[in-house]
């Protein structure tokens, strides 16, 4: 099974970015049992078990670490969206507070306080995890419908006419925070 | 030597060559080597027909390292030479000591890695492991002849990076070529998946003797994937014996006991704790040392009720491990049972409860770990047509220390390995040219909850003003679980590639040092196996003799016997004798081999004997218990 990967074309699939290591278009929208079918054949043939004692095995420890990377990428809503803004030249900072709108960030202060008040309630806390999860899904859909809209035409390219997308992309890392705290509080609730 | 191998008939009669593999199941309380042979993965067992080899390691005050089960018969005897559950001390540092924990052995620092004082010098906990490990290669050689090329070791789902780092090591300096660290949990789904070429998600239990693992994995497309781990690093078999030595204590109204009655009572609690997995109620008799008797019975309820505690602590991490795999107990579809203890009723009926199902314990729950390492170890050496992929995961998040001794996360817990990520880190101080970066691991915010792995300076970073360098860290957990740090500044156009092994307590000259002495100790272990060979032979051979001449004395001139019976006086004084190694090997194998020539006419007159009375094939040693 080695040997149908040169070197050079294990080099190739580090530069390739998430979407062309699996031979994906360039759309939000994915096909999740071809993905995973993809994934698995890639591993099935690039993973460091199949290079023991062969010269490429420091090599395929990276390219297996860029499919899984690249796998878990298109696997997160979020970081799909991010990367896909990527490809279509908009950097994301997530760790910079762009002005979100007021409804939302009180909409926002009110999940904390709800989640103060379940305190140690496993029950009221999975309530809320999977209130968390309803809205991701929500907005999920909603970005998905607003890269469809765009295509790939390149004058839509640029700040302005991804604007929605942006800003859905940085409440669902609001959200993925919250839930990440509801998390550990379940946990902490054994 | 042509006295011992008895050749057996060998039907395997393989057609072709292959590269022979083995899986080593390192356990806290008992380690097995494991290999496929004939298509069929098989325990090893050494010399004493056992499988099971108590990880007890005994450094006597001679050069003697014992390993097993007569190691373990010497804990009473000389606990603090006796090396008991090493395990717990991989990775370690002196530091990391539970202080509640009274230890028998003399511990020691020594640049900062914990060392125990025995009788062969101060030993640390990858050294010791090595002698075990040693042991087990040794238990394959003797079963399959050869050295094999390479191994698959087993480690905990729970471990972390310095103990992982640790194995390895222990794993290398007893001369084996790892192939790859597994987790045990994994391990064992190997073992089961394989079998039942099932599709779909397990859960594993292992309860051990002192550990528990619970982990869920999936498969599909023959990709194996373990989704979470979880569990209790001081929870096993033991915690449920010391329930019931306690309540022995408390019935027989035992108060203050030797070191040797409580090695007596605690084995006894072992005994009634597997006792009852078959009967209602056990019924035991002990003298102790000052002549007390211990006498009572136990029921099974009754030690339902003592352990009531222990199988609700053992069954929490089923929780959590579902949590973190965001299933369902209804997506499990498979419970496999793994670890001597998960023969425990009570926890049986506890998780059948739980998950409405019936169990897989029809692989030996002791074995089946080393069985899917040999399983696995068959596959990466090329043996098995089996197109399946292992993907693990890392159990702990990998994050770096940031201001305010807060940990930052970089890689959670529970990502699929290999993973690569990288960091960008930027100066603070205008020209600054070195920065320190605090590797550790765990789940916790706090620098000081988390365990330390590494602690680097970055140097030779281009003088610039605050915030302008661009140091990107990229932190590597490769297949073994097992870190490496590369650093490079981006701005500036040389990206000057910095790599970092992680220390993890030992530095480069200490690594270097005890592979080195491994080496050496080898060599010494090897001379003295020819030794013990060499001395074996000829008692062998003055055995056989002098029983041939005491049965057939009379075939021989006294010329002859006197002759031979020199022979045997001479080969029986060197055999005492207090002199180097090698030299001493050299002529005991020289006398072996005069005294074997001095008996050929013997054998040849015992042959004629043996023909004239109808005997034939047989030699002159037939009479001796050979």
């Amino acid at each position: 099974m080695i040997g149908t990967f040169s070197t050079e074309d294990l080099n190739k699939i580090l530069r390739q970015n998430c979407f062309e290591v699996f031979g994906l278009p360039l759309q939000y929208s994915i096909d999740q049992s071809l993905l995973n079918n993809k994934y698995q054949e890639l591993q099935k043939q690039l993973h460091p078990d199949k290079f023991i004692n062969h010269p490429d095995s420091l090599l395929s420890i990276r390219v297996s670490a860029h499919i899984n990377d690249s796998y878990n990428t298109l696997n997160s809503p979020l970081l799909k969206s991010i990367a896909l803004l990527q490809q279509n030249g908009i950097t994301l900072d997530l760790n910079v507070d762009k002005e979100l709108p007021a409804d939302f960030l009180m909409e926002q202060m009110e999940l904390y306080e709800e989640i103060e008040d379940a305190s140690h309630d496993t029950g009221k806390l999975n309530d809320l995890a999977q209130k968390l999860i309803d809205k991701v899904r929500a907005l999920s859909d909603k970005i998905s419908l607003g890269f469809a809209s765009k295509g790939m035409d390149s004058r839509l390219r640029g700040n302005d006419s991804y604007g929605i997308i942006i800003e859905d992309t940085k409440k669902m890392a609001f959200y993925n925070k919250i839930a990440h705290l509801i998390d550990q509080k379940i946990e902490e609730s054994w | 030597m042509a006295l011992l191998q008895i050749a057996e008939p060998d039907n395997s009669g393989e057609p072709h060559k292959r590269n022979i593999a083995i899986g080593i199941d390192l356990g806290t309380t008992n380690s097995l080597v494991a290999t496929i042979k004939n298509a069929t993965p098989v325990c090893l067992q050494n010399v004493d027909n056992e499988q099971l080899i108590p990880s007890v390691v005994y450094y006597a005050p001679d050069e003697t390292t014992l390993v097993g089960t007569s190691a373990h018969a010497m804990r009473v005897i000389d606990p603090a030479n006796t090396i008991i559950s090493v395990k717990r001390f991989m990775g370690r540092a002196f530091s990391d000591l539970d202080v509640g924990i009274t230890y028998p052995y003399h511990f020691a620092k020594h640049d900062g890695i914990l060392e125990i004082a025995t009788n062969h010098g101060y030993k640390n906990p990858i050294q010791i492991s090595a002698d075990i490990l040693r042991e087990l290669k040794n238990i394959a050689i003797a079963n399959l002849g050869e050295e094999p090329l390479g191994a698959v070791i087993t480690v905990p789902a729970y471990f972390n990076d310095a103990q992982r780092q640790a194995t390895k090591l222990a794993s290398q300096m007893a001369g084996l070529n790892v192939l790859r660290l597994l987790a045990e949990p994994t391990a064992a789904a190997i073992a089961y998946g394989l079998d039942t070429k099932n599709e779909g998600t397990f859960l594993v239990y292992d309860l051990g003797g002192g550990t528990l693992d619970v982990s869920i994995l999936q498969l599909s497309n023959g990709v194996f994937k373990v989704l979470a781990v979880s569990g209790d690093t001081h929870l096993g078999g033991d915690d449920f014996d010391q329930r019931i030595f306690c309540h022995i204590l408390e019935k027989a109204h035992l108060t203050e006991i030797s070191d040797k009655d409580t090695a007596v009572l605690l084995n006894l609690a072992k005994f009634i704790k597997e006792s009852l997995t078959d009967k209602d109620t056990v019924a035991v008799n002990k003298v102790m040392s000052n002549g007390q008797i211990v006498s009572l019975k136990i029921s099974r309820d009754e030690f339902y009720t003592m352990s009531e505690q222990l199988v609700q602590k053992s069954i929490r991490p089923i929780k959590k491990v579902l949590h973190d795999a965001k299933l369902d107990i209804s997506a499990i579809d498979e419970i496999i049972m793994v670890g001597g203890s998960s023969r425990l009723l009570n926890i049986r009926e506890q998780i059948t409860a739980i998950f409405n199902k019936p169990l897989l314990t029809n692989i030996d729950p002791d074995k089946v770990v080393a069985i899917g390492a040999a399983i696995q170890a068959n596959v990466l050496v090329g043996n098995s047509k089996d197109d399946y992929l292992l993907l693990d995961v890392t159990p702990l998040s990998l994050g770096i220390e940031t201001m305010g001794n807060l940990v930052e996360k970089i890689i959670p817990r529970n990502s699929t390995i290999p993973i690569t990520r990288a960091q960008d880190f930027t100066t603070y101080k205008d020209g600054q040219n070195a920065m320190t970066i605090h590797v550790l691991q765990g789940e916790r915010e706090l620098v000081k909850d988390c365990r330390s792995l590494a602690r680097f300076s970055l140097k030779g970073i281009p003088a610039m003003t605050a915030g302008a360098a661009r140091i990107r860290v990229t932190f590597q957990i490769d297949a073994d679980g097992l870190l490496s740090v590369i650093a490079s500044e981006q701005t500036t156009g040389i990206s000057n590639n910095i790599e970092i092994k992680p220390s993890f307590g030992l530095n480069d000259e200490q690594v270097a040092n005890m592979l080195k002495s491994s080496i050496s100790n080898a060599k010494i272990d090897m001379h003295n196996r020819l030794l013990a060979e060499a001395v074996l032979d000829a008692e062998a051979l003055i055995d056989a003799t002098a029983n041939s001449l005491s049965q057939n004395g009379e075939l021989l001139s006294e010329d002859e016997k006197n002759k031979i019976n020199q022979s045997i006086l001479e080969l029986q004084k060197q055999l005492d004798a207090d002199i180097e190694i090698t030299e001493k090997t050299h002529i005991i194998k020289k006398l072996t081999a005069s005294l074997n020539e001095a008996t050929g006419n013997f054998a040849a007159t015992l042959m004629d004997l043996a023909v004239k009375k109808g005997l034939t094939g047989r030699n002159i040693y037939t009479g001796t218990n050979l």
